[in-house]
């Protein structure tokens, strides 16, 4: 976990996906204007559906693109 | 104490240079100052060796210098490492063609006596090559940006202050470029991390300046 | 703007000039801040203040007939305050800061004649400049018309301790016939002090040159004369002062006078604005009475407005920063959020004397920022999707007037968005005052894209409106909205346009009945140079009978509502602060005439009512939000003008419902419903989506620039909507 943020998401595996697969912990990278960010997050393993759950979406990820948009 | 760029995390964020903009501006930094083949140059505040590492690979007569030991630990596979501090440099007068610092200066309270150090180990005309966080737009709202480890943050001073104290011990400063998009890059890596917190709106503003700095005159001040 | 207009903006700013007692003294005492210092009881640091600008402090701090005080601004409120008498309490309770620094000796020496105040003053700043002085007077102690003051005004033993200080400093005296006579003198210079009737024979005081203090004689300096017939003692000390200045530069052989400007000058560019001054009379007590002072400055601007406080600065600081935001080598573009704060409503510039806009300066910058590929892109982007959205086919259109379409009502997108039925009422009023269907034309003006910097935008908006107004033989747009007409205005002032409330002045009121209560009327910041409307809406009122109060802040000096300029997108703690402080200026519920102002102001605690619903009034509405307001254009464009020849959008017919939590959430988000509907048929469509043990769905795609999550459960033909977020970060799978 070097790179990635520290919260962990592992709550967020008891969704289902549509497929039939199930939600596991994948490394998944976030790009915004440039920059690369590295995190793992519930992820279909057949279909590859990524889930982005609220928390990090309006916490960690707002903080940062604000940052990198210089807002 | 560990200061906060000690920590292993954040190298794994930031990369093994422990600055905006990483290696490349290093590389940057090095073509600018364009030291003759063979000289010697110091790196002042080496951390963990990367640059010290370019300017050995470069064929230079490269010395690295830092007061950290377990960085130093690192730094020493690249190149000479002394451990020492930048207030008390143990090398001879004009023992140095050119020296560098990156990201090292908002780090020293006593800025003065660093200078007055690395203008007395640089020859005359010898270039020092400093990258480093900067103050913009400061309006008088005193320093007030406390971030959680961010020691590097709170060290800025305005460029304005950066430019006065080069000039005031004997350098002249041929180029300056501002890099504010490496810092935000950098501050968003460390934010993401959970290294630090995300710094709190400002009045003052941060970026990143690189500075060619040529030591003027063999005395301690300018003239004039 | 040019880049030069730019800079040259940072001079309007008037803050940073001498307040009027400093720039009255020719000595340049800093009297607002010993003001300062006094009020405090810090008599030494007080001391320290005069002393830097007057030579010999103990002798003029009790005898100065004070400039400042004849120049204080505060003679029109109670009194101008006692500096005088403050610098005699100052002198008598402070410590003697002390002898100054002497220069390293110069090895030139200077004759100076007279013990009067000049003179010594003269000697004084010789002495401290390293040449060698020696002066000439008659008796013990120096002073020459200073020794026949009164005792307890100016105690001999003051007189005896300047000397002491003059030796120490290096002075020594000298006994000389006459300056003027014979060749050249011992000294390399000379100063004739008149104010010594001893020596005031020798020049003609019409022979000296105030400027230089040159004599006819070469190497002769004279001064201290008195000024329009009087003595003067802080003319005296100047004369000094300035002589002694000109002598250095005589003997180091450089130009008397070049540089000297600021030294001369007597004028000051501030303004301060009085009218929340309170009168008061001088006090007895000199603490008292310094606290009573003002400490001058203007801000006049910087007080009232929540934006210029909130950075803590004042106009010509903000122009520096935001060139500096723009400059490319040390620009770190950190202005960027103070550059979109402004509303650009203007009220700055109808109070500065100079007439320093912040609103020019920013929408300059904006429009640099977008060039410069530096604006942040989500800060104005809902607005800029809102204005696409009321421009695209199902909200926007034209019906033309049934005979010909001399003229074209255009309401705007707001006044339709918040409020489609007063919007149809006024349609239909229309239609009966011009006896025939009247011609509309639905849209946005672009005035959210020339806020956010984008002109590219802004020009495409105006071309087809100006095609769609030729195609029609360029009809008289009757606007509702004065930002449309601030946009018109500008950009297009060859299109007649006159307003809706002209209109129904000349035309004809609808027939309804007044509120009794009294409203508090806000005038929208664009009318600020519009009378014409602001007349009209009064008349309307008084013909209605409908009670209203005018602000204190109104017409021309009017305050935004915090939604000009996109101000609440950039900054919505400060859109807030701006509403509340708006809203405190009454106790009466308020009365706007524009749709945004309406919104803006709502939901404070306070009733916001539109004109329009007193005209036209209807069962009360709630606070609209982006979501309604596109969902009340398009439903109004069908209504009108008919739907448009688009089909719909597959997910139209989708029905959500939403709790007003999560309306609430939905709104400070900034999800439209729209992007709620195609998110959910995108996922019904592709059968992709999550779903949690309790049968909750998730389901999300990215449109646009932004990646939309809706959570929701699936009721009998309808969605509940249970939670919705975004991001704009894309995001692929590493391995």
């Amino acid at each position: 976990m070097s790179k990635e943020t520290d919260i962990n998401f592992h709550e967020e595996t008891n969704w289902r996906c549509s497929c039939g697969g199930e939600l596991t912990l994948h490394k998944v990278a976030a790009h915004y204007l440039g920059n690369r960010f590295e995190i793992e997050l519930p992820a279909c393993s057949q279909c590859g559906f990524i889930l982005v759950p609220e928390s990090l979406a309006v916490g960690k990820m707002l903080e940062v693109e604000k940052i990198l948009e210089d807002k | 104490m560990t200061l906060p760029y000690e920590h292993p995390r954040w190298r794994q964020v930031i990369g093994e240079a422990l600055h905006p903009g990483g290696e490349c501006l290093s590389r940057r930094l090095l073509s600018l100052c364009a030291f003759p083949p063979g000289s010697r140059v110091l790196d002042a505040g080496c951390g963990a060796g990367a640059t010290l590492g370019l300017l050995t690979e470069g064929g230079f007569d490269a010395v690295g210098l830092d007061r950290a030991d377990d960085l130093l630990l690192h730094a020493r596979y690249r190149g000479p490492v002394v451990k020492g501090d930048l207030r008390q440099l143990p090398f001879k007068d004009g023992s140095f063609d050119g020296a560098i610092c990156e990201c090292v200066l908002t780090q020293q309270e006593d800025l003065s006596q660093v200078l007055i150090e690395l203008a007395r180990v640089l020859k005359r005309g010898g270039v020092l090559g400093v990258t480093d966080i900067f103050a913009t737009n400061h309006i008088d709202c005193g320093r007030d940006f406390r971030v959680k480890d961010g020691s590097c943050i709170n060290g800025a001073r305005p460029a304005s202050e950066m430019d006065e104290a080069f000039k005031a011990h004997g350098f002249e400063i041929p180029f300056f470029e501002a890099h504010p998009k490496l810092l935000r890059d950098c501050t968003a890596q460390l934010v993401w991390a959970g290294v630090i917190e995300a710094p709190p709106k400002m009045c003052c503003s941060l970026s990143y300046g690189l500075w060619l700095c040529r030591k003027a005159s063999s005395q301690g001040m300018a003239e004039g | 703007m040019e880049r030069d207009e730019l800079k040259g903006f940072e001079h309007r700013c008037i803050q940073e000039e001498p307040p009027y007692c400093q720039a009255a003294c020719p000595l340049k005492v800093d009297a607002r801040a010993f003001c300062a210092a006094m009020a405090q009881e810090r008599f030494n640091e007080a001391r320290k203040i005069l002393s830097r600008a007057m030579p010999l402090s103990d002798i003029l701090g009790r005898i100065c007939d004070h400039p400042c005080q004849d120049a204080c601004i505060l003679a029109q409120k109670g009194g101008a305050i006692s500096i005088g008498k403050l610098e005699r309490a100052c002198i008598e309770q402070s410590k003697d800061p002390g002898l100054p620094l002497r220069l390293p000796s110069k090895e030139m020496s200077v004759a100076v004649y007279g013990g009067g105040l000049s003179s010594l003053t003269c000697a004084f700043e010789l002495a401290k400049k390293g040449y060698e002085v020696s002066v000439v007077f008659s008796g013990e102690i120096p002073g020459g018309r200073l020794l026949s003051l009164p005792e307890q005004l100016l105690p001999k033993e003051v007189l005896a301790t300047a000397w002491t200080n003059l030796e120490r400093m290096g002075a020594r005296r000298s006994s000389k016939e006459d300056p003027t006579s014979g060749g050249p003198q011992e000294g390399n210079a000379t100063y004739i002090g008149l104010d010594d009737p001893e020596w005031s024979h020798v020049i003609d005081a019409n022979d000296v040159n105030l400027i230089a203090y040159e004599t006819p004689k070469r190497g002769i300096f004279a001064g201290g004369c008195s000024r329009n017939e009087k003595f003067s003692a802080v003319w005296e000390s100047t004369d000094g002062k300035r002589a002694a200045n000109s002598i250095d530069r005589y003997l180091q052989g450089i130009s008397l006078t070049s540089g000297r400007e600021k030294e001369f000058s007597l004028e000051t560019k501030l303004y301060t604005p009085l009218y929340n001054v309170k009168p008061l009379p001088p006090r007895e007590d000199p603490v008292e009475e310094a606290k009573r002072c003002i400490q001058c400055e203007c801000r006049y601007c910087v007080r009232e407005c929540a934006f210029l406080e909130k950075y803590k600065g004042y106009p010509k600081i903000y122009a520096r920063q935001i060139y500096n935001n723009l400059s490319i080598v040390k620009g770190s573009h950190s202005a960027n959020k103070m550059i979109n704060s402004c509303s650009l409503c203007g009220l700055c510039e109808v109070l500065c004397p100079n007439d320093f806009s912040m609103a020019t300066l920013c929408r300059f910058a904006r429009e640099q920022m977008v060039t410069r590929n530096i604006m942040p892109p989500s800060v104005h982007e809902l607005a800029l999707l809102d204005m696409e959205h009321a421009n695209s086919p199902r909200s926007a259109g034209v019906r033309t007037g049934e005979k010909t379409t001399r003229a074209l009502f255009f309401p705007g997108c707001q006044l339709v968005g918040v409020m489609p039925d007063q919007t149809e009422e006024v349609v239909k009023h229309l239609d009966e005052i011009y006896e025939g269907k009247t011609g509309l034309l639905l849209g946005c003006c672009g005035a959210p894209a020339w806020w956010a910097g984008r002109r590219d935008k802004l020009d495409e908006v105006l071309k087809k409106i100006k095609n769609i107004l030729e195609s029609l033989g360029n009809p008289t747009l009757i606007l509702a909205c004065s930002s449309c007409n601030e946009v018109f205005k500008t950009f297009m002032p060859n299109v007649s346009r006159t307003s809706l409330w002209q209109v129904l002045l000349e035309k004809g009121l609808p027939k309804t009945k007044a509120n009794t209560k009294t409203l508090a009327l806000h005038d929208p910041c664009t009318t600020r140079h519009e009378p014409e409307w602001r007349e009209s809406v009064r008349k309307i009122l008084q013909i209605m009978g409908q009670p209203y109060e005018e602000l204190a802040f109104r017409g021309q000096t009017t305050r935004c509502c915090g939604y000009g300029g996109l101000q609440f997108m950039a900054d919505q703690d400060l859109a807030r602060e701006v509403v509340s402080r708006r809203l405190r200026e009454s106790q009466n519920d308020f009365l706007a005439y524009c749709a945004m102002c309406r919104e803006s102001l709502s939901g404070s605690g306070k009733a916001v009512v539109h004109l329009l619903e007193i005209l036209f009034p209807s069962p009360k509405k709630e606070i609209t939000g982006f979501s309604k307001r596109q969902q009340n254009r398009e439903s109004f464009r069908a209504r009108l003008i008919g739907p448009c020849d688009l089909p719909p959008e597959s997910w139209d017919n989708l029905t959500i419902s939403v709790s007003e939590n999560v309306r609430e959430k939905l709104e400070k988000r900034h999800i439209l419903d729209s992007d709620i509907k195609q998110t959910l048929w995108s996922a019904s469509s592709s059968g992709r989506y999550l779903i949690s043990p309790d049968d909750t769905r998730l389901a999300s795609l990215r449109i646009g620039n932004v990646t939309f999550w809706v959570e929701y459960r699936l009721e009998d033909k309808s969605f509940m909507i249970v939670n919705a977020w975004s991001h704009r970060m894309i995001m692929e799978l590493s391995s």
